[in-house]
């Protein structure tokens, strides 16, 4: 699965990872330089990109699931609070819905869902 | 009087330190002062996993009132330099939703809600031209079951009142000048300043 999801002769394509790094401030999340992080994986749709006509303009939707050999990570608090990883593929940025836990297999499948509206 | 105005963001962080202030987390526990928290955080914010902790959470709308249908125009005319100036004041009703988690729930939205009578918020309050409606409805207790964990939760909603001053203002027409003229593209006849 390692080999599948780092070979790009098997599809597997360069995604750059914005990883969160934030902090409250006076009872507000200020995000801060999010850590830029270079990996491998396997993109794959979740959803179709859909279209949403809506009365106050066309909006669009969809997901895409990314199978990596790095573990990704939705919103977690902690010491190192943060949001949830996104994911730079073609030109648009995804943000993390969830995560399968398969580490101990050696890869992570994760969903995560468009941000631009447009 | 100039302008009296606060934007959304000003009146959420208003209500922010007062309730920082009345719990005592500016100076007893100062690590806790960003554990009230505002609601509607653009990209999300990371949550957390303790029931205990106790947190707060602020929403502030908008509400609808007769009160604040009612608007007070006047107008204004400055000589020198000349100037024209109309001033709208009027009440807006602002809506304070309070969501109180953790172990001491209950006892610190008990806290709130009786502080909000006290002079020295009421002063912090009035200093921004907010008041306080005092018929505030009893807070409820809803805990919320997630990962198989109750979370102890009261909600409890204020109502304030919020003078609001707007003026928009403008250079007077001080004097015009009129020509006349004898038919079309004729000679000029007259030329009168008002």
């Amino acid at each position: 699965m390692k080999r599948v999801t780092r070979s790009p002769l098997l599809n597997s394509q360069a995604l750059t990872i914005l990883r969160s790094v934030g902090e409250e401030v006076d009872g507000r999340w200020v995000e801060g330089t999010p850590i830029i992080l270079n990996i491998r994986g396997v993109a794959s749709p979740s959803t179709q990109k859909e279209l949403r006509q809506l009365p106050e303009g066309d909006r669009v939707t969809g997901a895409i699931t990314f199978t990596t050999v790095d573990e990704l990570f939705v919103s977690h608090g902690g010491e190192t609070p943060g949001t949830s990883d996104i994911i730079i593929w073609k030109g648009n940025k995804y943000r993390l819905l969830s995560v399968f836990q398969w580490g101990d297999y050696g890869f992570y499948t994760s969903i995560a869902t468009r941000m631009r509206g447009d | 009087m100039s302008e009296v105005y606060l934007p959304l963001a000003d009146v959420e962080n208003l209500f922010q330190k007062l309730i920082v202030s009345i719990l005592g987390w500016d100076v007893s526990t100062p690590t806790q002062k960003n554990n009230v928290k505002i609601d509607w955080a653009t990209g999300g914010r990371p949550g957390w996993g303790d029931p205990k902790k106790n947190l707060v959470f602020l929403k502030v709308i908008e509400s609808d009132s007769n009160y604040n249908k009612e608007r007070e125009v006047t107008h204004r005319y400055i000589d020198s330099p000349p100037e024209y100036i109309q001033r709208t004041s009027y009440t807006r009703q602002i809506q304070v939703g309070i969501t109180t988690y953790g172990s001491n729930s209950f006892e610190n939205m008990q806290l709130i809600r009786d502080s909000m009578f006290y002079q020295t918020f009421r002063n912090t309050l009035s200093q921004n031209k907010i008041y306080l409606i005092p018929d505030i409805v009893a807070p409820v207790r809803a805990p919320e079951l997630f990962n198989d964990l109750w979370y102890e939760r009261i909600d409890m909603t204020l109502h304030f009142n919020e003078l609001i001053v707007r003026e928009i203002s403008s250079v007077p027409v001080e004097s015009v000048d009129i020509k006349i003229y004898e038919g079309n593209q004729g000679k000029e006849i007259e030329d009168v300043e008002i």
